[in-house]
């Protein structure tokens, strides 16, 4: 434990909420070393402005809003100029369409876990790694926490109906990326 | 809606916000009675479910580093330090980067 009672009391507040932190991190940068690296930029940014957090408030939503606001910023740096790729979403219902080409709406059989038992957690993580930072950001938080549409909003600071939106869009280009990237890999057959 | 009933279009509009709970219990309630009569979109609905489920637990948690947590205080102590050196209460400037002052 830190001498100084303000890390001190920093460091109890953040020790329990390390792993989700970590966990987030690592689904955002896509590998362990840039999500190390990020946590304690967002550990220091936080220490610097722990003054700002109110103790009766939720210190894990907190911290994941600076450790977003970190990522997005490094993100800006890097790239120096917005994305301007049109996005094709793909079609609706792409996973449940291919499932069904793929044979796997028999009597019995729950389609989704079959077609599921293709993609490895490897395919799944890079597949999420693999969206626009804004998409992967929202399909983070919603998959990885499991957090509601508002608990994402206070995060990434914007209308809860902005978190819809992207989430909305998010599905459906994880399914596109995964099916694309299970068929790289000869896991499923041609659309 | 014809009759409190939707339609199959209007459920599959409500697909997202029905699975993650995000619907009013009153356009929650509209979509179950449809599914019920519906075994296209119940079966939509159940194949999205689980997809999502699915996912999730293909994205398990995966441990910090050991010395993750040594790694920060070592990094809150030198910051506290520098700031002392330099007569300041608070940390040092640099440490907020490009955001200065913001989250």
């Amino acid at each position: 434990m830190p001498d100084s009672p303000r890390a001190a009391q920093f460091e109890t507040l953040l020790a329990p909420i390390l792993g989700s932190a970590y966990g987030v991190a690592l689904r955002l940068t896509g590998n362990r070393d840039d999500a190390q690296d990020l946590v304690q930029d967002a550990a220091l940014r936080a220490f610097a402005a722990f003054e700002t957090f109110e103790p009766q408030t939720h210190f894990k939503a907190w911290f994941l809003r600076v450790l977003v606001n970190c990522h997005l910023n490094r993100a800006r740096s890097a790239s120096r100029r917005p994305q301007t790729v049109a996005l094709d979403d793909g079609e609706d219902a792409l996973l449940f369409e291919a499932a069904r080409r793929e044979g796997l709406m028999a009597r019995g059989v729950d389609p989704a876990d079959a077609l599921l038992a293709r993609f490895d957690a490897d395919l799944v993580a890079v597949a999420l790694s693999d969206l626009p930072n804004d998409f992967r950001v929202v399909a983070t938080l919603f998959l990885l926490e499991e957090m509601s549409y508002e608990e994402i909003a206070l995060i990434v600071e914007c209308p809860v109906g902005t978190v819809r939106s992207r989430l909305h869009r998010g599905r459906k280009l994880l399914q596109k990326a995964l099916w694309e990237l299970a068929r790289e890999r000869g896991l499923v057959g041609k659309p | 809606m014809l009759l409190g009933i939707l339609s199959c279009k209007e459920t599959i509009e409500r697909l997202d916000d029905y699975l993650d709970r995000e619907l009013s219990p009153q356009e929650a309630k509209l979509v179950v009675r449809h599914l019920k009569i519906c075994h296209q979109c119940a079966k939509r609905f159940a194949f999205e479910r689980e997809l999502v489920e699915g996912l999730r637990r293909r994205l398990h948690r995966i441990e910090a580093p050991a010395d993750l947590l040594e790694k920060i205080r070592t990094s809150l102590e030198a910051a506290e330090m520098d700031a002392a050196s330099h007569g300041n209460s608070n940390p040092p400037r640099g440490v907020l980067k490009d955001n200065q002052g913001s989250l």
